[in-house]
């Protein structure tokens, strides 16, 4: 048994065991658990691609006469505007009023990260405090207050896998589903996933220290659609998309390697972002958890050719034989690609490492931890006045 | 007149596959015929990029010859260009690469580019999110 206490304290003095979560499976391999759960002290998860549930508050600073913003737009793209005066916040995925999903929230993102300066335009009514109805000026990610990214919904604890049973081609979120079982695309980074590796939220929590989009950054609890419930395997990591994180950082100490504006063919804009998540090797239950490898992580493959919200799916594959290139569906081997990059999050998951190995970077013991028993619930079916219409006509 | 080179995609729909068009741009027209890159798949859709070296009336009159069979002749000046240092290896170009030109290494998961395998069917290009795949002329 360790404490955040000792392995900061061993962090400190530069004594501490720190691994990828790649790596600690060798470990666990070549000595067994007990091993991993006597020698490491931090093993370091991660995961990079597409998040479309992201954005950041923006505090741009007041206008001379000052605005109350009303309207806003950011580069053509709009902003929300039921904040503060001067506040707004920018979801990644609004898409250009000129370019539609050609450029989004997700690119104004990664444009004030890497320095450029962007248009902001806001429209407002007067009012005695603010007597200015209009303003066009230019930002940078220097000249304006603050900058917080704050994302709903990161780092998918596990994510189901995508197919088209239909004669046409899909575009997803998952990207292009080819026609007839053309193709299967998955999404996770399997033993690398943050909360694949810690499946029980034993670490992972509200205040918990981590690397985001290249700077540092805090969990702040559960992401929405936050689902615990999910069905789960004997090593108790869930079959198909299961918990959530909700993030935050600040946006002015990030690197735009790490956030990247996407536009996913016919679907939209999305953000990529980059995790870094630290788990404590605490005690032996955590160090079998961070020792599971993909050969036994499944997910789920659903066919999106049926837009209901409970597809049918094609049964189960895990992370190894997605990453074999292909999978077996029915009979016929069906090639397979990921949507997000395991390059990417071997990068950030080594980045880290090197952090809490310099000492640079500390743990932080979550204030409490992920909830276990939330309800994921569908939207509810109609509203009343509606389904009666439907009963008097039908 | 002078001998020209110019440089062409021929898209042979599925039934022209095995088509002797090039036989004839040589014997007819009188042409070198270089294959640049092919891929051709009985009863699917065939794509060949040849050079074509000869006289520019000769090549006029080959080229409108094979279009008369319905073969589809776009003229070629360009080419796919993979933007290494923006990409993320994603994979989401793999999924529509039927070529296999585009493929993740199983070892560094990074992805590559294998030019000689790609027909410049140009579908990777819309398909990638960060837009660092493009046609450079
Ligand atoms: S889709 Fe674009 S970013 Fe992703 S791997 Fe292909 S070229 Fe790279
Ligand atoms: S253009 Fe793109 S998708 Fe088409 S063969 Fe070349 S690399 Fe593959």
């Amino acid at each position: 048994m360790k404490t955040y206490e000792e392995i900061n304290e061993k962090i400190k003095q530069g004594k501490a065991v720190v691994v990828t979560a790649d790596e600690v499976c060798e470990l666990a391999d070549a000595e067994g658990i007990k091993a991993v759960a006597d020698k490491v002290d931090v093993v370091t998860t991660a995961t990079f691609g597409p998040m479309c549930s992201s954005g950041v508050f923006l505090n741009f600073g007041h206008a001379d006469p000052p605005i109350k913003m009303d309207k806003i737009w950011l580069n053509d793209v709009p902003a929300y505007q039921g904040l503060a005066a001067v506040d707004t916040y920018l979801g990644a995925t609004a898409a250009s009023e000129t370019e539609g999903i050609q450029y989004g929230g997700g690119h104004v993102i990664e444009d004030l990260l890497s320095g450029k300066t962007i248009r902001l335009e806001a429209e407002g009514y007067k009012t005695d405090c603010y007597p200015a109805e209009r303003v066009t000026v230019q930002i940078t990610l220097d000249s304006i207050n603050q900058a917080t990214l704050l994302n709903p919904r990161n780092a998918y604890q596990n994510y189901a896998a995508a197919t088209n049973s239909s004669p046409r081609t899909l575009h997803t979120y998952m990207g292009t589903l080819l026609p007839r079982l053309g193709n299967v695309a998955y999404s996770t980074s399997g033993q690398l996933n943050p909360l694949i590796n810690d499946p029980e939220y034993r670490t992972i929590g509200f205040g918990t220290k981590i690397f985001l989009g290249g700077g540092i950054g805090y969990v702040l609890g559960e992401g929405t659609q936050h689902n615990p419930n999910q069905l789960r395997a004997a090593n108790k990591v869930p079959l198909s998309s299961a918990a959530t994180l909700m993030l935050m950082g600040d946006l002015k100490q990030m690197n735009a390697r790490y956030l990247r504006g996407a536009t996913i063919k016919q679907y939209g804009v999305s953000l990529m972002v980059g995790v870094g998540i630290p788990i404590p090797v605490l005690d032996e239950g955590i160090a079998e958890s961070v020792s599971i490898r993909d050969k036994d992580i499944y997910t789920t493959i659903y066919d999106y050719s049926i837009q209901k919200l409970s597809r049918p799916t094609y049964g189960r594959a895990s992370y190894q034989e997605l990453r074999s290139g292909s999978v077996q569906i029915n009979g016929n081997a069906v090639p397979t690609n990921p949507v997000s990059s395991l390059f990417m999050a071997r990068e950030i998951a080594a980045i880290l490492k090197d952090w809490i190995r310099r000492g640079e970077f500390f743990l932080v013991e979550p204030i409490r931890l992920l909830s276990r028993d939330t309800r994921f619930k569908p939207l509810p079916q109609k509203d009343t006045a509606a389904s009666q219409k439907d009963s008097v006509k039908s | 007149m002078n001998t020209v080179t110019r440089r062409v995609i021929l898209t042979f729909p599925p039934n022209l596959v095995e088509d002797t068009a090039i036989y004839h741009l040589i014997k007819d027209y009188d042409l070198i015929v270089n294959i640049l890159r092919a891929k051709i798949i009985p009863k699917e859709i065939g794509r060949i990029v040849l050079e074509l070296r000869g006289k520019l009336d000769n090549i006029k009159k080959g080229l409108s010859y094979v279009e008369s069979k319905g073969i589809e002749v776009k003229s070629l000046a360009q080419d796919i260009q993979l933007n290494e240092d923006k990409c993320v290896s994603c994979g989401m170009c793999l999924a529509v690469c039927h070529q296999k030109a585009l493929t993740l290494n199983a070892v560094t998961w990074k992805i590559e580019f294998n030019r000689d395998d790609c027909v410049l069917c140009e579908q990777c290009v819309s398909v990638c999110p960060l837009k660092v795949i493009q046609v450079s002329f």
